[in-house]
Order: structure tokens, then C-alpha cells, then sequence
């Protein structure tokens, strides 16, 4: 009995399934249990040795996941699976956000708007329609139509979030803040917009955004990379500065936790966190072990804290930091 | 053993190259089979992301005896029946696929196929073309899955009125998404 079906499901598979052979796919699927439904798609899965390659960036998707050479040490390992799983949560929780987007979008259209809140702690991630991920950091909204990427991306931001937009050079992204619109193609910033707030400031990390404020005559302002341009409510003043975006957004790096790691891997995820590199002369501390966790602190506060339990200085050019035990 | 079992080896020891040299063996096999069994890009690729991503944190479960075609599915059956499931449940994915036959009889390649999302897409934007009350009944139908009877009563309208509005409504998305009005983005199989 199982042969009919196999024999549907193998037919809608090679697109040879004929209109009238649907609805009995359909009733034959509803009254199959899973059980028999992967027996059968396991045997088609095996015979199938067709590909399409996936459009996306897997280091890019697992850049997130400690990706180190294995150590032989079992501490270090259960150490960096604890991390990878406290990586992997958020993620999880930002995808099934993203499924649950989806289903209310094509269950209720009487909700013409989504509406996403970061509430209390921590950060959620999201991924939009389009593929594009943003981290919204705590109390902050974001909110955008559900006709979103049917001719142009438009999010709403209250608060603060981190953007990595996915390029479409045809569909724009806009996002909107209260005092101005920030207009996007395929790139990475960080936009902090409070409700209430003054003033509305954007970092870029990489790409090219453009800024158009929200008065009676607007001005508009194109960003480089490492740019950041903050709007005065008040005094309607429009000012750009020079700054390094990758700090900028430091908010959306995980904490670091560090139970008895050695003085060198502790090293190593700073380089990992911050992409810089740490070059160590010497080798008094390869031994010696750190427990302690840091937030969001630069990098430079934490070679601080760090030189309060070691003994060494540090100098820094050209995003390489040289550390030097005394 | 067959050829890839060294980067098994490696993947079971951490190594990110091996993770990815299996990936490159395998993504756009896995991705290709969701993609015949949903037409959706979108879940698709979904579903290779997630499972891949399952790969690197249970790699250490990778048994290199046996295949790793076996262990992949494993993996993902979960995802990949839900999402074959969902679309055989929904109406939408039933207009899409009339739509693909007329799509054929109008002399389209049979190798190309369009994809379920775009479908989506276009839907969505030509019901812009409908009335409020088109609009209403079209998606209490399609998309929840309400009887004709359950609408007139719902609506308090009678059955005849809603027949009536339903296949002017249906006939005027056909008319804006139809042949001609999609040539793009056609997926290519293989």
C-alpha cells in the first residue's frame, strides 16, 4: 500500500505528477505518519544524487560557532561547546522568530504590520524576508509591513539594532527612525535611534548608506565606511565623525566567558572577538589560568582588567597588539 | 569506504576545512532535494542552513563507517517532512501548482520550474488589484481554509453571493499574474 505513494511522492518529485494524482497525494499524506513518510523519502533521498548549489556564505553563517582546531584537552572542548550552544540558542530563537514571522504573516493577513520587541536582557536576532539579519538589542522595536520586499524593504526601528542587509540592488532597503531614513544597498551598520531620544546616530561598517533627515527641507548625506553621522532634534545639526564601527557595534558580540582557560586561549578569542591579532613575546603565562567574563567592553578595557591579574604592557599599531610580559 | 571519508575523519576533530569540503560535496545536493519536494527556495535553503549547522555541533556523532548521505538525512528529515507536509496542506501551494500547469500548456521549457516563493510574491502584490470585499473572501478561502458555507455564514452573506465574488476575485488574479506576467525567475533543475 506504501508502493502507491511511494510512487506519487516520486512523481511529484521528478515534476510528473499528473493534476488528478494531487488530491490523492494529499489525502494519502494526511492519513501516512511520518515514520513511513521518511522510510519513503529516504529512498529517494539516497537514489537522488541531482544539486543545486544554495546561494549563501557558510562561513558567514558559522562565523558565529567556535570554529578552532580541536583541543586535546576535554575542559577547553566542553568549554567551547558551552559557547557553541549559547551561540547557537539565540540563533535558534532569532529562526523560529523568523518561521513564526512567516506563519502569522500568511495565517492572519488582517495584521497588515509585524511588529518584533526586544524585551528585557540579552539581544534577539531576526532574519527578514530578504534574508537580511538584524540584531536588535534589548527594549528596542522594529516593525515592517507584510507586504516587506514585494517592490522596496522598509523596517522601522525604536531603539538600537545592528544591520547586515542582504544586496538586492533592485528592491531598496529603507530603514526609518523618527527624525530620518536611512537608505541602504547591501551593507553592514549599526543605527541607534531611542524613542524620545535627541538625536538619532548611524555607524556603518561596511557598504555605503545614504541619510535623508525628516524635515521641511530634507538634506541627505551619504556615509563611508568607519563614518558615523549622528542628527541633533533640537538644533538640527547633521555632524559626521571618523570612528571604528567594528566598536561601534560591540554590543552585538556574545559575552566572553573564560572558566580556567589558559592565558593563550584567552588571547586567541580575543583576536577571534575583536579581529585583531595579538602577537605575545614571551611565554610566562602559557600556564596560568583565567576565570572571569566580560561584556561589552572594548578591547582595550579588558587588556586593562587582564593587566590587573598579569604582569605585562601592551601597544597597539595597525590592529595588531603586541603583548610584552615583564 | 568511499572518498570523503577522510574529511569525516577530520570533521569529527574539529576541522572547519573538512566541515567544509563536506558541505561543498553535499549542500547543493541536499538543497536541490528540498527544492523538488517544496518548489520553495526559501525553505530550501532554510533547511540546508540549519542542518549544516547541526552537522559542525554534533560532529562528533558522525559515525565515518557509515554514510554520510544517511547521516545528513537523519539530520534533516525532521524539517524536510514538516515542510513537505505545509505545503501539501495549503491551498496556495494547490493554485501554484494549477498555475505551473498553465504555465506549461503555454509552452514554457518542462526542465524550468517556478519557484513557490516568487509565486507568493506575485499573489500577494496582484491582490492589491482586488476590492476589500474580494480581498476578504479570496483570503478566508485560500489562506484559512474556509468552506463557501462557513464564509456566508461568516460574513452573513448568502452562498450564491459568495461563489459569485470568489471566482470574480479568482479571475482577476489570474488575469494579473498570468502567463506573460512572470516570465522571470524561473528555476533551473540540474
Amino acid at each position: 500500500m506504501n508502493d502507491h505513494l511511494k510512487q506519487l511522492i516520486r512523481q511529484g518529485f521528478n515534476g510528473s505528477l499528473p493534476p488528478d494524482g494531487r488530491q490523492e497525494l494529499r489525502d494519502l499524506l494526511a492519513q501516512t505518519d511520518d515514520a513511513v513518510l521518511e522510510d519513503v523519502l529516504s529512498g529517494i533521498w539516497m537514489e537522488y544524487e541531482g544539486s543545486v548549489p544554495v546561494k549563501m556564505d557558510i562561513d558567514e553563517l558559522m562565523k558565529g560557532l567556535q570554529v578552532t582546531p580541536a583541543r586535546t584537552s576535554s575542559r577547553t572542548l566542553r568549554l567551547a561547546l558551552r559557547i557553541a550552544a549559547s551561540i547557537l540558542l539565540p540563533l535558534l530563537l532569532g529562526t523560529s522568530i523568523f518561521y513564526y514571522v512567516k506563519e502569522r504573516k500568511w495565517a492572519s493577513l488582517a495584521a497588515s504590520t509585524i511588529n518584533i520587541e526586544s524585551k528585557n536582557g540579552g539581544k534577539t536576532n531576526i532574519m527578514l524576508p530578504d534574508g537580511s539579519l538584524v540584531a536588535l538589542r534589548s527594549g528596542t522595536a522594529l516593525s515592517y509591513p507584510a507586504s516587506f520586499g514585494s517592490d522596496k524593504r522598509t523596517v522601522s526601528v525604536k531603539g538600537e539594532a545592528y544591520f547586515e542587509v542582504a544586496k538586492n540592488e533592485e528592491v531598496p532597503f529603507y530603514v526609518v527612525t523618527d527624525l530620518l531614513t536611512i537608505e541602504v544597498l547591501g551593507t553592514t551598520f549599526n543605527v541607534n535611534a531611542y524613542d524620545g531620544a535627541d538625536s538619532v546616530a548611524t555607524s556603518l561598517v561596511e557598504g555605503a548608506v545614504r541619510l535623508t533627515t525628516h524635515e521641511a527641507t530634507p538634506r541627505t548625506v551619504i556615509l563611508q565606511p568607519n563614518e558615523k553621522a549622528v542628527y541633533h532634534k533640537t538644533s538640527k545639526k547633521l555632524s559626521i565623525s571618523r570612528i571604528d564601527a567594528v566598536q561601534e557595534a560591540a554590543w552585538t558580540r556574545d559575552v566572553l566567558v573564560f572558566k580556567s582557560a589558559k592565558f593563550p586561549d584567552v588571547m586567541k578569542k580575543l583576536e577571534q572577538q575583536y579581529h585583531v591579532t595579538i602577537k605575545m613575546e614571551g611565554d610566562r603565562y602559557n600556564n596560568d589560568t583565567f576565570t572571569g567574563t566580560f561584556g561589552e567592553e572594548n578591547i582595550d578595557a579588558i587588556l586593562s582588567a587582564l593587566k590587573l591579574h598579569y604582569n605585562f604592557s601592551y601597544t597597539k599599531s595597525n590592529g595588531v597588539i603586541t603583548v610584552r610580559f615583564k | 569506504m568511499d572518498d570523503h571519508s577522510i574529511y569525516i575523519a577530520g570533521l569529527r576533530n574539529g576541522s572547519y576545512k573538512d566541515f567544509k569540503a563536506l558541505y561543498d560535496l553535499f549542500s547543493g545536493n541536499l538543497h536541490g532535494f528540498v527544492l523538488r519536494l517544496t518548489r520553495s527556495e526559501e525553505m530550501a535553503k532554510d533547511i540546508t542552513q540549519e542542518t549544516f549547522i547541526k552537522v559542525w555541533l554534533y560532529r562528533e556523532k558522525v559515525d565515518p563507517d557509515q554514510s554520510f548521505k544517511a547521516f545528513l538525512f537523519k539530520i534533516a528529515r525532521n524539517g524536510v517532512i514538516d515542510a513537505m507536509r505545509k505545503q501539501w496542506r495549503s491551498p496556495v501551494f494547490e493554485d501554484y501548482l494549477q498555475h505551473c500547469d498553465e504555465l506549461y500548456t503555454n509552452g514554457e521549457e518542462v526542465t524550468q520550474r517556478l519557484d513557490f516563493d516568487y509565486f507568493l510574491r506575485q499573489l500577494k502584490a496582484a491582490k492589491d488589484k482586488l476590492t476589500p470585499r474580494q480581498r476578504e473572501i479570496f483570503e478566508l478561502r485560500k489562506e484559512q481554509g474556509l468552506s463557501p458555507a462557513e464564509i456566508s455564514q461568516k460574513l452573513g452573506i448568502n452562498e450564491q453571493t459568495t461563489y459569485n465574488i470568489l471566482s470574480t476575485a479568482v479571475h482577476i488574479l489570474k488575469k494579473e499574474i498570468g502567463p506573460g506576467g512572470l516570465l522571470l525567475f524561473l528555476l533551473f533543475f540540474e
